[in-house]
Order: structure tokens, then C-alpha cells, then sequence
């Protein structure tokens, strides 16, 4: 699903080139659940978010499904964003003017899905994370796990095949970090959803099947969870 | 999508209240005034759309070409050009003429008054959509001396009688048989009458004299109006050029009136008349199309002013927003998604402030409706179904217009701003964008203020101008074709009353009298404005004698022999000294031989826009229409009424019509005076609107900048370093609007004092104020601003980081 090729993210400083990612390859194959770990300045947010096409690598090849992503416009990049890529932040990122029903009902709007399956699809999901109750409900009434378990419902709303979260539960209470943690697991184990977190956290990191460790900007060893 | 736009741009409005009430309020303000020139327009353009295959109709007006290579056009046409057009061009299916001229004191059913009215042929009511309430329009006016009335004449001469078969008796025309009642009209047009007696009654009142001779005069094109209706496929263009040969013919051996060299004769359609270009002998009040366009363009210069605003506080929110906007792209939003939405935001705020500013126009439109120029315009402005729809549009075209900007700019917003912090983010490094919105707003609003100092200084110049001749204590009363030699004698014995003098019309003012003016028979005429007046006026008015004399006092009664004229006229013929000029003859037409008595001192007897020109007094009692009463300082309201009741007795059917020269010379300025009204109101609602902006733009900065203002408080900054430190690049911004403003405020009021013979000066003392305005309004709006951030316990805004 994902072929990375050497992939370098540098900026200029002055006449010196402050590398953030240096010869990274990768491959992630549909339906694994990869952590991406590595201390504060490895690279793994930048790694992240050149996955999302939210950065652009300096050099090297990124191939998404067989297409080079280097030469997307910005059309085929929210097609992506419609069809194929769900976002999950650590700070959840929901609209606060929009209710929690709205919140997920947005990324369907802009899909232009029709009324009647939009209201089906969303009350699926609510009903899955037990929010029926709170759909009419802004996200500053709710609490952070709340929020979050909003943010992975409309990250998912537009049944992507891959999803990307920048350390989901960071802003988390452990317990409220599993529940998230679970339905990642859930997802990825009966959903088939391919799954790419960057987290901090070790348990975390043994819910998916293979991490990468960073360190400097280079992928400093794999390892792959037993179970 | 639409209805989640909306809810969403409810909110947003809800959330941000006073940025909202800045926007929502500008716009209302603006918006009010602009519901009002588009009902005024709707209204202009709803004048004669009543008649018969209106389309087809057109009136043969006349371009007459000047000797001196310039040109002036008139809606008037001669009387014999109908005629010919019809007899030698087939495409004519219809003609009528109407000819002015039928006005007088009017007597019917036991009342007499004044009525204005025209011939018309018996086409007139095959050609104009007019109905008969009673009596036949088809032979109404076949008959001489028959008279169709308005609804309304009838009703006022004959209020509970049928006027068809009653007698009117017009003053000097004769007794007219009324054959018909026009119903009520079924729209605005712009023909004036108020009755229309049959043209066939012309001949024998050309032959009593009571009409000049115009039936067969080819050079008189003032007097009538020639409407045509062209047959279904006729062509406008082939009918003008039947005009042209017909003038090329006509005119070939014919002399011209003095000052002309041709006439082209053009066709206006109907329906272009009202609103049109303005011409002579224009018949119809309605608004010029002039005035149409200057309060169009005054308008849209304020609306846009709000528009700015919009535009300039959204653009300064985008900041805050970003965020949302790349959440908005990461889950699947395009960029004409995100922008569809902002325009969609500015649209929700248009039609809110359509709300209020439709109601703020209900709340001044009975007060606009009752001024006196409204009346006079015959200006009416009413909504119907097709006007809401108009202002939905306007108010939909105002917030696309005003949304445009912040929705290009922040759908451009790139999804990858959901990841940064807030402070990182710089979207705007144009923030030259927004500095240009507001220096453009204030610049207008100073443009404004220059032009209203310019304006109202000028007509208190020209109110205060010594135009060189008396007009205190003097009260006009009009004659009102009475004899002078019955009215003097019984006036100059009132108590209060010290010197009566007669005159045609009055000094200072725009009407105007000349003739054709020669030295020695072979010369070529030049027109000179001159005025009948009698031996007395002289005095009365302080008029100071360089040569000569007065006339005489023993000149012959009914026979015009003598002149007085001013220094000006002794220089442009040549006439040598004032005291050489004496005695010279003057010949005036083609048959007046005047002698000069005297020379009078130059002094301004125009209003201030003319130069000082010659000038004529002539004495001859026949064209004597009012009477200049000189009042004795003391009781003069006593005097008035003393007056009022010796005129009723004297003449009881009528009462007195008098007015102190003061007052008439001062409604000759009433227009100026509209105009600096209309501009003081556009300039007031630009300045609030500026000043709206400059306060939420102010605020704005304020807030983004609290954070740095409480760290320098605590690092010991005063409260004037940080008021100068948040104000500086304001005033600046003002400063750069008022060095913008200024030379075109100067030029714009030296365009508009060029129109004045005699004006002020165009100074420092003039502009200064206006600068000082703008600066007092602006440094005070800032300064609440700033004042309150500067003052504000730095603990607060620290803590909460």
C-alpha cells in the first residue's frame, strides 16, 4: 500500500541543510497496524505527516497504491482525503461549532453522500461508540476521551483504508487512552483498516503488529509484535 | 450542504458578537441608503410605459446648432415639421402636436383659478394611453375651443357636477366648451397639463393675438411638441433622415434666429424621456437621469466602504480560523468547498443587514416623501412584489462581493495548518491588503468632509455676497396681471411703506430676460439680459449713477424710449466714456431705438455662478410684473398684513403673493443646498462606517497583542509608551489616507467652485478642519482601544497562557 524510497526532509539553515529524515524506506502492506516511536526530534511527526500529504519529502519517492504521490495536485490530494485517508490527531482537532452529529457528518457532506445513507452511516457509528446520547452535543461539553472517540468515529466515517494518527491518546487518562487503543485494534483486526500511529507510548505501540523505531531521522531498527 | 453553510454561519456570527454587530450594523447603514436609490430608480423608470405600443412612439426633438459652433437641444419641435413629416413619409402612422402656450386665470362653475395646460390635436388620445372618465375621446377635441380636463381640474372647478357641456373662461383665450374627463392616470408621465383644449381652437387665437403666429413659423421651435408613432416595422433611423431632408429644405432660404446657424431634428423614444438627458423645454419633473447616476456612484462608493469592512475584519479573523479550515481540507474539503462557505458567511451577514437596513429605511421614508424636492420631482417611492425581489439581489450581490476576498484568500488556507501552533501560522504577509481597505475608507470619508466644508462655505459666501444693489427691507409682491397703475397708488398708501418700484422680474436670481442689441444698424446683434423697471427702482434698489441720469420723469406712457445701462455694457460697445455714452442711441431688436440716459455702477445681478456681464434697464410699464415695496424699518409683519388688506380689497378674488427679496434670492441656492444635504448624509454614513471598521480592526490588534502588552507592562513600559506603541501604525495609516484625500478633495471642490463666478478660496482654512476631523474621530476610536489594553492588570492576560 505504501512504498517509501529514501525518503529526506531537510530545511536550509544558513548554507547547512538541517536534516529531519535521512534515507527512510518503508513498506507497509494493506491491513498492518504500524507504530512509528522514537524519541522528541527523530522525525516521526514529519514521517507522519508526509504519509497524510500534509508535507511534502524533499527528495526520494513516496507511493501510495501504486501512485506517486509526488505528483498529486491538490485535486487528487482531497481525493485522497475523501476516499482513501482518515486523520486522527492528538489534539482531536474537531470543529467547535459544529455539534458532535455534525462533526461527523461534515466529511460526508463534502463527499456529497446522499442524505439517507449519511444518516445511516453516522448512526452506526455513534452507535458503535455508545455517543447516541451525545450527538447533539458541542465538543467543548465533552471530555477528552469523549472528544478523541468523536475524532476516530469521523476519521472513519468516510471508510478509509488507511488511518493516520499523530500520538491519538497523548492528551489522554490511561484508561480512556485503551478504550482508544482498542478500537484501533478492533478496526484494524476485523475492519481490515490499514493503521499508522505515531505514539510515544510502548503499550501503546504492542497494539499494532510492527513498529518502527527513529531515531536522527533514520529508521533506526524494525520489530516486529508478538502476540 | 446549503443548511449546514447557514446553521454554521448563525453560529459564527453568534460567536464573534461585536466584530458581527460591526459588520451587520455597517452594511444595514449603507444598505438603507442603497434599498432607497434603487426604489428611487425603479421609480424613475416607471414613467409613460402606460401607452399603446409605446415602443413605436417618438418625440422630434430639436438640436439647434449655435453660430458660435456650439449646440443646445430642445424637446420642442416648430409646429409646421409634424405636418411635413407626415405628408411626405409613409412610415408616420400617427401624429399629434401639442402646443404650449394655454395659461391663465380660468374661470368655471362660480371659482377662478390659475391653469396650465396645451392645444392638442384630436390624435392625442390615439396616441397616449389616456382614458375618458366621461365624454368621447374620439371627438373631444374635433371642435374649436373645446376642453378636456384632468380628474383632478374637474373636480376642483365642478366637485359634485358633471364638467362635460359647463364653460371655462381662460383669461385671454376665450370661452372653451368642456367636451371630456380624463380618468385618473394609469402611471407616471412625464406630459404636464392640467387641461387640453383642441388645436383647432389655434387659428382664431392666432388671429386674435391671444398665440403668436406659429402654425406656419418655421423658426419658433420653442412652443411645440410633436409626438410620432412610426408604423410596425418603421425604423427610427429612415424617419430622421426624412427629418434631415426636410430641414436641409426648409431652412435653405430662410433667416435663422440671430444666434443660430441649423437644426437638426432627432426622434427620442417615449419611454427614454423620463428619466433622459436633460434639454430644453423639457416637459415632466421625475429625477434627471444626472442625478440618478451621481447618488448611484455616491451609493456604491459607501456600500463598498461597508463592504471593506467585512471584507478587512474577516481577513484579521483568518487567523483564528485557519485551524478549522485545514481540518475542514484533512477530512475531505476542496478549495471551492471552503470557499463556498465563506461566501456563504458573507451572504447569511448581507441578508441579516438587509433585515435591519430595510427597516431603517422604512423609519426615514415618510420624512424623504414629504421634503419639498421630492414633491416637486414627483419622486413617490413604493415597494412591490418586483422591488423585494430587487433587494434580495442587491443584498445577495453585497455579500458575494464582500465575502470574495476572504474567501479566495482562506481557501488557499493549506490543510497542513491543522498541525501548526496558531502563532506560526502567517498567512497574511499581505496585510498591505487590508491597510489599503482602510486608508481607502478613511480617504473617502475625508474626501467627503472636504467637499461638505467646501460646499456649505460657499453658500454662506454667496448668501453673504454684496451683490451690489439693495435687497434689504424690500418685499416682492407679484402683480399678478394686474394693472401697476391700479395696485401703486393703492400700496404706497399703506402705513410702513416708503417706495414702490415695478419690475419684470427679479435681480439675483436665474430668470432671465434679453434681447438682440446693436449699435449702428448694420452691426452684428449681441444678447444682452436686460430688465423693465420703472423710475423708482433705482433708488430702491441703492443704485449709484457713474453718468447720466435716471429716466425721465415725464417719458411718454406706452412708448419705450429710454435705457439705462451698467459699465460693463459701455465697454463691449464701445460707447467710449460712461459720460461720452450718454445720449448715444441703442437698437434693440429690429424696430426699439432706445437713447441712453445713464450708467449705472457694475454691480452682481446673477446669481454668483455668472460673471459680471452688460446689462440693460429698460422702461416700459407693459412688461412690469411685480412691485418692489420698500418697508420702513419698525414693524414690518404689521406693514405685511397691512398690505395683504389693502390688496383684498383691491382685488378680492385673489390673495397677495409676496416674498422678501432675501428669500428669493436665496431659494435660487436651494439646490445647492440639496446637493450638500445629499453629500453630508453620504458623508456622515462613510465616516461611521470607516470609523466601524478602524474600531473593530482596533480591537482586533488589541487582542492579538495583549499577551506582549502585559509582558511590557511588567518590564516596566508606561501607559502612554504602549497607547503609542498599538496606535502608531494606525495613525499612520490616517495620515497616508488625508495626504490621499486631500489633493483630490482639491480638486474635486475646485471643479465644483469653478462653476461660480465669484467663490472663496480654496485654502488651508478650508481643509484644515476636515483633517482635524478625521484625526479627532480616529485617534479617539483608537485610543479606547488601546487606552484599555494599555490599563488593563497584566496579570490577566499572563495567567491565562
Amino acid at each position: 500500500m505504501i512504498e517509501l524510497k529514501n525518503i529526506e526532509r531537510y530545511y536550509p539553515t544558513g548554507s547547512l541543510k538541517t536534516y529531519v529524515l535521512r534515507y527512510v524506506n518503508a513498506h507497509i502492506a494493506e491491513g498492518e497496524f504500524v507504530s512509528i516511536m522514537g524519541p522528541s526530534g527523530s522525525g516521526k511527526s514529519t514521517l507522519l505527516h508526509i504519509l497524510g500529504m500534509l508535507d511534502e519529502p524533499t527528495d526520494g519517492e513516496f507511493w501510495f497504491l501504486g501512485e506517486g504521490v509526488h505528483k498529486f495536485n491538490e485535486r487528487r490530494r482531497t481525493e485522497m482525503y475523501r476516499e482513501y485517508i482518515g486523520f486522527v490527531f492528538q489534539a482531536y482537532h474537531l470543529i467547535d461549532d459544529l455539534t458532535v452529529y455534525e462533526n461527523l457528518e461534515t466529511p460526508l457532506l463534502y463527499k456529497k453522500v446522499p442524505s439517507t445513507e449519511r444518516k445511516s452511516r453516522i448512526a452506526d457509528l455513534l452507535d458503535r461508540f455508545n455517543m447516541v446520547a451525545k450527538k447533539d452535543l458541542f465538543p467543548s461539553q465533552l471530555s477528552g476521551g469523549q472528544q478523541q472517540l468523536v475524532g476516530v468515529a469521523r476519521a472513519l466515517i468516510g471508510r478509509p483504508k488507511l488511518i493516520l494518527a499523530d500520538e491519538p491518546t497523548g492528551n489522554l487518562q490511561s484508561p480512556q487512552a485503551k478504550e482508544i487503543m482498542e478500537v484501533f485494534k478492533t478496526l484494524n483486526r476485523e475492519d481490515g483498516v490499514t493503521i499508522v500511529q505515531v505514539t510515544h507510548s510502548e503499550d501503546n505501540a504492542k497494539y499494532g503488529n510492527r513498529i518502527l523505531h527513529l531515531k536522527d531521522g533514520r529508521v533506526e531498527n524494525e520489530e516486529l509484535v508478538k502476540h | 450542504m446549503l443548511s449546514s453553510y447557514l446553521t454554521l454561519a448563525l453560529r459564527n456570527l453568534l460567536k464573534n458578537r461585536l466584530f458581527s454587530a460591526i459588520n451587520i450594523f455597517g452594511l444595514a447603514l449603507s444598505m438603507s441608503l442603497g434599498l432607497f436609490i434603487l426604489l428611487l430608480i425603479r421609480d424613475a423608470y416607471r414613467y409613460d410605459t402606460f401607452h399603446p405600443d409605446c415602443e413605436r412612439v417618438y418625440r422630434i426633438n430639436t438640436e439647434a446648432i449655435r453660430k458660435n459652433g456650439g449646440s443646445e437641444s430642445y424637446a420642442s419641435s416648430p409646429f409646421p415639421v409634424g405636418a411635413a413629416l407626415s405628408q411626405g413619409f409613409s412610415q408616420v402612422e400617427e401624429s399629434v402636436r401639442l402646443v404650449r402656450h394655454l395659461n391663465g386665470e380660468t374661470s368655471g362653475g362660480g371659482k377662478i383659478l390659475s391653469v396650465a395646460g396645451m392645444f392638442a390635436e384630436p390624435s392625442f388620445f390615439k396616441i397616449f394611453g389616456f382614458s375618458m372618465l366621461d365624454g368621447n375621446a374620439a371627438t373631444a377635441l374635433n371642435e374649436p375651443f373645446s376642453i378636456v380636463l384632468t380628474e383632478k381640474s374637474a373636480g376642483k372647478f365642478f366637485p359634485h357636477e358633471s364638467a362635460v357641456g359647463k364653460t371655462l373662461e381662460i383669461n385671454g383665450y376665450g370661452a372653451f366648451k368642456v367636451t371630456g374627463v380624463m380618468a385618473a392616470f394609469p402611471g407616471k408621465t412625464h406630459l404636464e397639463f392640467e387641461v387640453i383644449a383642441s388645436a383647432a381652437s389655434i387659428p382664431a387665437l392666432e388671429k386674435s393675438e391671444a398665440l403668436p403666429k406659429l402654425s406656419e413659423d418655421w423658426n419658433d421651435y420653442y412652443g411645440t411638441y410633436t409626438y410620432i408613432r412610426l408604423r410596425s416595422g418603421g425604423s427610427a433611423q429612415q424617419t430622421e433622415a426624412a427629418l434631415a431632408a426636410i430641414s436641409k429644405t426648409e431652412y435653405a432660404n430662410r433667416t435663422l434666429e440671430t444666434r443660430d446657424a441649423g437644426y437638426r431634428f432627432y426622434l427620442q423614444p417615449l419611454d427614454k424621456i423620463t428619466p433622459g438627458p436633460m434639454l430644453g423645454n423639457s416637459m415632466g419633473r421625475g429625477l434627471p437621469a444626472m442625478l440618478l447616476w451621481f447618488l448611484s456612484a455616491l451609493g456604491a462608493v459607501v456600500m463598498l466602504s461597508a463592504c471593506f469592512n467585512y471584507t478587512n475584519l474577516t481577513l484579521a479573523r483568518s487567523l483564528v480560523r485557519a485551524r478549522e479550515i485545514g481540518v475542514r481540507k484533512v477530512i475531505g474539503a476542496s478549495r471551492w468547498q471552503v470557499a463556498g462557505q465563506l461566501l456563504g458567511e458573507g451572504v447569511v451577514t448581507a441578508m441579516l443587514s438587509l433585515g435591519i437596513g430595510w427597516l431603517l429605511m422604512k423609519l426615514v421614508q415618510p420624512a424623504f416623501n414629504s421634503l419639498s424636492f421630492t414633491q416637486f420631482m414627483d419622486v413617490s417611492v413604493k415597494e412591490d412584489g418586483m422591488t423585494i425581489l430587487w433587494f434580495v439581489g442587491f443584498a445577495l450581490a453585497v455579500g458575494l462581493i464582500a465575502g470574495a476576498l476572504p474567501a479566495l484568500a482562506m481557501s488557499k488556507i493549506s490543510p497542513s495548518s491543522v498541525l501548526r501552533k496558531l502563532e506560526g501560522i502567517r498567512l497574511f504577509k499581505r496585510v498591505g491588503l487590508r491597510k489599503t481597505l482602510l486608508v481607502t475608507q478613511f480617504t473617502v470619508s475625508l474626501v467627503f468632509i472636504i467637499m461638505v466644508t467646501v460646499i456649505s462655505k460657499q453658500i454662506g459666501h454667496v448668501m453673504n455676497m454684496d451683490y451690489g444693489f439693495n435687497t434689504a427691507q424690500i418685499l416682492n409682491v407679484q402683480l399678478q396681471g394686474q394693472s401697476p397703475d391700479k395696485i401703486i397708488p393703492i400700496l404706497s398708501v399703506v402705513p410702513g411703506v416708503e417706495r414702490i418700484s415695478a419690475a419684470s422680474h427679479n435681480m439675483g436670481t436665474y430668470q432671465d430676460w434679453s434681447d438682440d442689441v446693436r449699435v449702428s444698424p448694420e452691426a452684428e446683434p449681441e444678447i444682452v439680459r436686460d430688465y423693465f423697471v420703472d423710475r423708482n427702482f433705482a433708488e430702491n434698489m441703492s443704485l449709484t449713477f457713474v453718468a447720466g441720469e435716471n429716466f425721465p420723469a415725464n417719458a411718454v406712457k406706452g412708448r419705450e424710449s429710454f435705457l439705462v445701462v451698467n459699465e460693463k455694457f459701455v465697454e463691449r460697445f464701445k460707447l467710449g466714456s460712461p459720460a461720452e455714452a450718454i445720449g448715444k442711441q441703442v437698437l434693440i431688436g429690429d424696430s426699439t431705438r432706445l437713447t441712453l440716459t445713464g450708467v449705472v455702477k457694475d454691480f452682481l445681478f446673477k446669481p454668483a455662478s455668472y460673471a459680471l456681464e452688460p446689462m440693460m434697464l429698460r422702461n416700459n410699464p407693459a412688461q412690469w410684473h411685480l412691485l418692489n415695496v420698500k418697508i420702513a424699518a419698525g414693524d414690518p409683519t404689521a406693514t405685511i398684513v397691512a398690505l395683504q388688506r389693502a390688496w383684498s380689497q383691491a382685488v378680492p378674488e385673489r390673495p397677495m403673493e409676496s416674498e422678501f427679496y432675501d428669500q428669493t434670492i436665496q431659494a435660487g441656492y436651494a439646490d445647492m443646498k440639496d446637493i450638500l444635504a445629499i453629500i453630508a448624509v453620504f458623508g456622515l454614513l462613510g465616516i461611521v462606517i470607516a470609523t466601524l471598521g478602524l474600531l473593530g480592526m482596533a480591537t482586533y490588534t488589541v487582542e492579538t497583542r495583549a499577551k506582549e502588552v502585559s509582558l511590557r507592562k511588567v518590564m516596566g513600559a508606561s501607559v502612554s509608551d504602549l497607547v503609542l506603541l498599538l496606535s502608531r501604525k494606525f495613525l499612520v495609516l490616517l495620515a497616508v489616507a488625508a495626504v490621499i484625500a486631500v489633493p483630490i478633495g482639491w480638486f474635486l471642490g475646485s471643479m465644483f467652485l469653478d462653476q461660480f463666478a465669484y467663490h472663496i478660496s480654496l485654502g488651508i482654512g478650508v481643509l484644515l478642519p476636515g483633517i482635524l476631523l478625521l484625526f479627532a474621530i480616529g485617534g479617539l476610536t483608537i485610543g479606547s482601544q488601546t487606552m484599555r489594553a494599555a490599563l488593563a492588570n497584566p496579570i490577566k492576560s499572563l495567567r491565562s497562557e
